[in-house]
């Protein structure tokens, strides 16, 4: 964190590389736009970057950088709908639309995918997103089928693991 | 079939192992607490949002970004080790501002296709790029399905993205090239299309180029 607050560019990249796909997953879930997604990340790093002082190095950055990236989207989709709406008074602002809820699951899901080895990562994106059955992903990836299974149990055993409290709570 | 398989297999929201599932949960309440949580993973896992991958060159910005604020801080002077006399601190004052002046500014002049628009950029040349002050007016409001777009290019054609923005106003921004490679400044209307170059729709353009 030390050498991310001097700006150096390796630090930097890889605080970019850990988190840019939870800070992208709950800026396109909230305000459904691509381009807007993208404004919301280099804003969130660039917040980061101007708070990093006041974080302690010792605590895990996940939670502070969700709060930083769910403070932008909260200020661009306000900017957006005032602009939208041709208005400049900020009445009925604090009311966020159902697309804000639950991001913290989603930047956890999107963290836990991040942190699987990618040939597990494939064999998830293959089943689950793609919804393909194990002996269409070991044909569609070019890997035996008990490949699949295997990296497929493996996988989803790790992301249950970091994962079982989903579904009884909100954030 | 074993706790992880039925897990899965709940997450996965496929039937053909129903009757098995049905027997194992039947019978196994560690798994009959973990339903719950497995078919909101599942959920999750088959949101296409969820696989949504930042654009590569986003990484490029940011990084230039955040360098290039880290850059312009360390010029700042340090305040206190100013400050032993009031008449010296105007004289840093003066410095501060002088500091802070853009190393050059252009202006843009409108295109054709947008008559009523114009842009001042004001630039600091920093070690790893080009930081910039951007000030638009006279542009509509690019709607949701398009945005403005700053690019800079060089003679040869390689142009890189500076950034983008959905109305007028004040911007900064930023791009990991030198200017006196990179000396063209200009801005388009990309439809959001994912293309990674500049669409031929110029709004705002240097008077000389």
């Amino acid at each position: 964190m030390d050498r991310f607050r001097r700006g150096d560019h390796d630090a930097v990249r890889d605080l970019y590389e850990a988190y840019s796909r939870p800070v992208f997953a709950i800026a396109i879930r909230s305000l459904g736009d691509r381009m807007l997604a993208e404004e919301v990340v280099q804003q969130t790093f660039v917040n980061a970057w101007r708070a990093a002082a006041r974080f302690d190095p010792e605590l895990d950055p996940a939670p502070w950088l969700y709060a930083i990236a769910r403070r932008v989207a909260v200020d661009v989709y306000r900017r957006e709908k005032r602009h939208r709406e041709n208005r400049r008074e900020e009445t009925d602002m604090a009311i966020l639309p159902p697309s804000f809820e639950g991001l913290w699951e989603i930047w956890e899901v999107r963290s836990a995918v991040n942190g699987l080895p990618p040939e597990e990562r494939a064999v998830i994106e293959a089943t689950f997103f793609r919804q393909l059955t194990h002996a269409e992903a070991a044909d569609d990836l070019g890997i035996p089928l008990g490949t699949v299974k295997s990296r497929s149990h493996r996988a989803f055993q790790r992301l249950a693991g970091f994962l079982d409290h989903l579904g009884t709570e909100t954030a | 079939m074993n706790c992880a398989a039925v897990l899965e297999s709940v997450a996965l929201d496929r039937w053909e192992d129903q009757t098995a599932v049905t027997s194992h949960l039947a019978v196994c309440p560690q798994c009959r607490m973990r339903v719950a949580s497995s078919e909101a993973l599942g959920r999750h896992l088959r949101d296409p949002l969820i696989w949504e991958e930042p654009p590569d060159e986003l990484a490029d910005r940011v990084v230039a970004t955040v360098a290039g604020e880290a850059v312009a801080k360390d010029r700042r002077p340090r305040w206190w080790v100013f400050g032993v006399a009031a008449a010296l601190a105007l004289v840093v004052a003066i410095g501060l501002t002088m500091s802070n002046q853009p190393d050059w500014t252009v202006a843009l002049a409108p295109a054709p296709q947008a008559p009523g628009a114009a842009a001042t950029v004001s630039g600091w040349n920093m070690e790893h790029g080009t930081k910039m002050m951007v000030e638009v007016s006279g542009l509509e409001h690019s709607g949701s399905d398009a945005y403005y777009e700053m690019w800079l290019t060089a003679p040869d054609g390689r142009h890189v993205s500076a950034g983008t923005f959905r109305m007028s106003g004040r911007f900064e921004m930023m791009a990991g090239v030198r200017r006196t490679d990179y000396p063209r400044l200009w801005i388009t209307l990309e439809p959001a299309d994912n293309d990674p170059s500049p669409y031929p729709h110029m709004v705002l353009d240097m008077a000389e180029a």
